[in-house]
């Protein structure tokens, strides 16, 4: 199995068939403890985990902790992996990201509960007074704009939130990691038929949720309008 | 042709518009010839909103993070790799656990109970079979019939198991010395009295006639053995032995008192004469348990023995060894001048047991020979406090009976 990558620098796009990397030998050079071939499957997986990540909590610091967690267990797992080819490792690999934030979220609702000082997004349109702080510090940012698109995509995972896993993991794979409907069928164990049907509720939901607070474009663009200007 | 669904127009929309996926796309028309979709705004909202989705920078990974997280995952990757290997650490792990796992320790358990059991089967095998009363076996065996009896409820089945005592005590004798000897032997006349005591209560009948017929044996079987083993024997053994043999019905000689006679003519000289019963002619004189060679002659049921006499001795015991090993002794002693005039005798009851030690003799004598010897004065007091004989001489083994 070859992979293809939407966007990355490392994938030439010069074979033609649009195949550049044979993940099982990568596979193989990693189980040997290969350091090349564990950087090669982590610059590859990398942007699907953490998209994945990112948009189950609005928390971009939390994202990476999780992500760099999924990373090590991929890392101590790898000789127990019984992937041979490049959709079974992703399915692997994105199972092991669901479980990671699951526990996170399982460990956050043992916490005791404490009055948040945060203002959400579904309650008011107040200005986060901390996220305020934090960003006031950053003489590069402006802290309004800062929590303007902080509040948008706080939106944009509650919503992402609200759809099923399976529909998750379609977004994810199709969307950030660009992996054809086949490949994504072969992920989850699926007919491409149902992936796309999958895909297309997945977007529909979506779409219907962020139109309840705002237009879904909107709230996408302005969050990266606010993004790019940071 | 029929409209395609709708899921499958959105994915042609997909794959014509996004991002990176026009080539897929490409391929997909040729393959597949599906009509363009060109204006369908449920899909078109739809395809913005995953263009928005997919270049939205919230999702995107930033470029420090990734080098951060690359330099800890190698890290973390070379970390393991110092490690032992998983599988090492696994079994390690599993074995430790299985250590002190709940089933592990029931095992180890039950292979102590079945090793003590074991063991415990084989000391009491081999005890039963231990016949030298100095093993510590034999310790052990005679605990286990203790218990044995302990359990017998019958009369009837006590009086077998001391049957069945009597008889390995009879046995053990043969290697048995010393205290050891006295020992078995004081346990083979117990069971034998035991023996007699349950017999006596055990109604007549096919049993009791058993047993008494057993005893019987058992008794003949006890003199012939005693009588082996007696010429092997130290005197003070033989002399408990000899009381065994006539406990046993033997006829083995018995002493009731010896006189000493002090010749006027020669004051080396004495005469002991020895009255009891079953004398048998041969038998050595003892003084103070010393063999003397001189042999006596019987006259009127007494046993006359004419020795040479230190006049320092004061004898505590005279006895008499018969040819045939029996050895019998008393402490009953007469002093006599030749006029016959008794002048002293010891008080001490005199016995054939053997008290070879600790007799202490409290005799008052006026002391007829030595009052002539000591011209005339009286002794009073001649007094032993124990059995070790004041003239030097040891009161301990003896040689076989000439």
């Amino acid at each position: 199995m070859f992979l293809r990558r939407r966007s990355s620098e490392s994938v030439s796009s010069d074979q033609g068939d649009n195949r550049p990397m044979a993940i099982d030998h990568v596979l193989d050079h990693a189980r040997n403890g290969e350091g090349e071939a564990i950087s090669t499957l982590y610059h590859h997986f990398l942007p699907g985990v953490f998209a994945y990540m990112a948009s189950r909590t609005a928390d971009r610091t939390i994202a990476e902790d999780l992500t760099s967690e999924v990373f090590l267990k991929m890392v101590e797992g790898l000789h127990r992996v019984k992937a041979t080819n490049e959709a079974g490792f992703a399915a692997w690999l994105l199972q092991v990201a669901r479980i990671t934030v699951a526990e996170y979220y399982r460990k956050r609702e043992k916490q005791p509960a404490f009055v948040s000082l945060e203002s959400t997004v579904w309650q008011d349109d107040e200005i986060d007074a901390k996220s305020l702080a934090i960003a006031a510090s950053d003489p590069t940012s402006d802290p309004v704009l800062w929590s303007e698109a902080r509040e948008q995509w706080s939106i944009v995972v509650q919503a992402i939130n609200t759809l099923t896993e399976e529909q998750r993991q379609v977004l994810i794979s199709r969307l950030i990691l660009g992996y054809d409907v086949a490949t994504v069928a072969q992920m989850m164990g699926k007919k491409a038929n149902a992936v796309k049907a999958l895909q297309f509720r997945a977007l529909q939901s979506l779409e219907r949720l962020l139109a309840k607070r705002a237009q879904p474009e909107k709230l996408l663009s302005h969050a990266q309008q606010q993004e790019e200007a940071r | 042709m029929r409209p395609l669904p709708e899921y499958e127009r959105l994915n042609h929309q997909l794959e014509k518009h996004l991002p990176g996926w026009q080539r897929k796309e490409q391929l997909d028309q040729s393959i597949r010839s599906v009509p363009t979709i060109e204006h369908d705004p449920e899909s078109d909202a739809l395809v913005a909103l995953a263009r928005h989705l997919q270049a939205t920078p919230s999702l995107q990974v930033h470029p420090d993070f990734a080098r951060r997280l690359e330099q800890r995952m190698l890290l973390h990757h070379v970390a393991l790799r110092r490690q032992p290997p998983e599988g090492a650490r696994h079994a390690a792990k599993t074995r430790a656990s299985w250590l002190f796992s709940r089933p592990f320790v029931a095992y180890i358990a039950m292979a102590v109970v079945l090793l003590c059991s074991l063991l415990g089967t084989s000391v009491l095998a081999l005890a039963a079979r231990a016949t030298n009363p100095s093993n510590p076996l034999y310790t052990v065996k005679k605990w286990e019939q203790q218990v044995q009896l302990s359990f017998a409820r019958s009369p009837s089945d006590q009086a077998e198991v001391s049957l069945q005592i009597a008889r390995d005590r009879l046995n053990a004798l043969a290697n048995a010395h010393g205290e050891t000897y006295r020992q078995t032997l004081a346990d083979l006349d117990g069971q034998m009295d035991a023996l007699m005591q349950i017999l006596n209560a055990l109604p007549a009948g096919q049993d009791h006639n058993r047993l008494a017929d057993e005893l019987a044996a058992l008794k003949v079987r006890a003199r012939r053995t005693l009588r082996e083993v007696l010429p092997h024997l130290s005197l003070p053994e033989r002399l408990i032995t000899t009381d065994e043999l006539g406990h046993l019905g033997d006829a083995v000689t018995q002493l009731n008192h010896a006189v000493i006679v002090f010749s006027s003519h020669s004051p080396t000289q004495a005469t002991i004469s020895l009255t009891g019963n079953n004398f048998s002619p041969g038998g050595h004189v003892l003084i103070d348990q010393v063999l003397l060679a001189d042999s006596g002659t019987l006259q009127n049921g007494a046993d006359i023995f004419v020795v040479n006499w230190n006049g320092e001795w004061s004898p505590h015991t005279i006895g008499i060894l018969n040819t045939d090993g029996t050895v019998a002794q008393t402490t009953v002693i007469l002093f006599s001048n030749a006029k016959g005039n008794t002048n002293s005798k010891n008080t001490q009851t005199g016995n054939n047991k053997g008290n070879t030690s600790g007799n202490t003799h409290t005799s008052n004598s006026s002391n007829g020979v030595n009052a002539n010897k000591q011209d005339g004065n009286s002794q009073n007091g001649n007094t032993t406090s124990n059995g070790s004989n004041s003239h030097g001489h040891k009161n301990n083994e003896i040689q076989p009976s000439p």
